[in-house]
């Protein structure tokens, strides 16, 4: 009994305070290297402070239902980081850069038709959202598929597109499976459910560490794209 | 039922982490990837840095070594001849009765050797053919010059008139003297009887084989190229030319290279 509230106690610190605030760990360091952020780390950093609000957002409704912001909030984080991979992309890959336009029309009205028709306020966005994760697992493969094609001029390490986009492999491939099935999830026992939580606040946590060496490599990198 | 439960846990945290590793693994091998790609990357333009100084060195050395022939065939041929006259002149006695006509006819022989002389040296220079009847014309008189002295027999077969007529002045004197060296060699160190050399077009380039009967060259001595091999090597890189590893081995020693008569100069 002890434990049970011991471990209660730790995941509400744990998801409510200690991975949210590892956020200002990529905004410090972005906001300290801030005029040597080109247009595609400038997109990130606006991802990071739309994610952290609506994030808090959802932390002070917390006790009562707040899964609609994790609707708005899947939408809202796809426009952004589709944005970013669009910029990513440039003019080098034409049919790619089509078809990304597509997608970022297309999903918002497919989160949009799911809200109305298959998974309302009181559950999860499973659909949509392990869609969103796969999307994007695709585009960083693409993205290392591709800046293995071109012409390497620096080591792997001092390209910040390299460390961001092997945070988001890392966070959306590991957390797939856990949006897919959320709603199965949830009717699972308690620590199940919070060790589920712990570990993809984890990841979440490992995705901003990432995402700050990123931020930090950005004055020696140079543009690197697919 | 807490048993069950668990191992819902096991299967979705399992999952969770088993595609973690799946994501860090492609990371790690995309990394691996890129470091040795940049290492081999960095190891050719090392080696290629080696080569160019390899040339450039050959350059002055050649240089240096053109130098000091023309230095020693002034001071052996002309100088030695200039002495000469020089003698002629002190030991000329004006109350001799022969003495005038011998004195002239002596000094006449020595004048036109010292003329030969220079002329050799000069056209050791810079041939003269070339500018007469075009890079083949000279290139059939070093053969024509060579034959005679040699006993050693060249054939030329010219397949690409036209191509050949387009080579300009920089391409014709490094051809000329890229042939030059090779037929040294040949007589220097092939032991050889027959020399075939032949022009051909190719998709519209110029193709240039050389061969010999000779004993050809060996393969140890295909890695210590010597100050020839790497003048001939210069020279064709200098106007563009390819050398070609020909498919097919031959007994003496053979070369080939390919030029684009429409190349531009750095």
């Amino acid at each position: 009994m002890l434990l049970e509230v011991n471990i209660l106690t730790f995941a509400r610190y744990y998801t409510s305070f200690v991975i949210p605030s590892t956020i200002l760990i990529p905004m410090g360091v972005a906001i300290f290297n801030y005029r040597y952020l080109n247009r595609d780390l400038k997109i990130v950093l606006f991802y990071l402070f739309i994610s952290g609000g609506i994030n808090l957002w959802g932390i002070l409704k917390s006790g009562n239902n707040n899964l609609y912001i994790l609707h708005i909030y899947t939408i809202v984080e796809f426009l952004i980081l589709m944005a970013y991979f669009i910029s990513i992309t440039k003019v080098k890959a034409k049919k790619l850069l089509l078809v990304s336009k597509i997608i970022w029309v297309v999903f918002p009205i497919l989160s949009i038709v799911n809200r109305l028709f298959f998974q309302n306020e009181f559950e999860f966005n499973s659909n949509v959202r392990s869609i969103e994760a796969l999307i994007f697992i695709l585009y960083s493969i693409i993205y290392f598929y591709h800046s293995s094609e071109d012409d390497v001029n620096q080591s792997w390490g001092n390209v910040s597109l390299n460390w961001i986009n092997s945070g988001f492999l890392i966070y959306f491939s590991s957390s797939i499976f856990m949006f897919s099935f959320a709603n199965f999830i949830t009717s699972t026992n308690l620590e199940s459910q919070l060790l589920i939580v712990l570990l993809h606040n984890t990841f979440i946590a490992l995705l901003y560490i990432l995402m700050a060496l990123g931020f930090y490599r950005c004055k020696k990198s140079t543009i690197s794209t697919f | 039922m807490q048993k069950i439960d668990d191992i819902y846990f096991l299967i979705f945290g399992g999952l969770m982490v088993g595609m973690m590793i799946f994501a860090v693994s492609f990371i790690l091998m995309h990394i691996k990837n890129q470091n040795t790609f940049l290492k081999q990357r960095d190891r050719e333009q090392k080696l290629q840095l080696s080569h160019q100084q390899e040339l450039l060195h050959t350059v002055i050395n050649s240089q240096e070594a053109e130098r000091k022939r023309i230095g020693q065939d002034l001071h052996d041929d002309v100088g030695t001849a200039l002495s000469n006259l020089r003698l002629t002149i002190d030991i000329f006695n004006e109350h001799s009765p022969t003495g005038l006509s011998q004195f002239t006819g002596n000094s006449k022989i020595i004048i036109d050797k010292i003329i030969n002389d220079v002329r050799n040296i000069s056209h050791n220079l810079s041939p003269p053919g070339i500018a007469l009847y075009g890079f083949l014309g000279a290139l059939e008189e070093l053969c024509d010059a060579v034959s005679e002295l040699r006993s050693i027999q060249i054939k030329i077969l010219n397949k690409a008139d036209s191509i050949l007529n387009e080579l300009n002045a920089i391409q014709s004197i490094s051809m000329y003297r890229v042939f030059e060296e090779l037929i040294h060699n040949t007589i220097k160190h092939a032991n050889a009887t027959i020399i075939d050399i032949q022009f051909m077009e190719q998709d519209g380039q110029l193709l240039v084989s050389y061969t010999d009967n000779g004993k050809g060259i060996s393969q140890d001595l295909k890695s210590k190229k010597g100050m020839g091999l790497h003048n001939i090597e210069s020279r064709l890189e200098m106007i563009g030319a390819k050398i070609i590893h020909p498919a097919t081995t031959h007994v003496g020693y053979q070369c080939q290279f390919i030029i684009n008569t429409s190349y531009v100069y750095h």
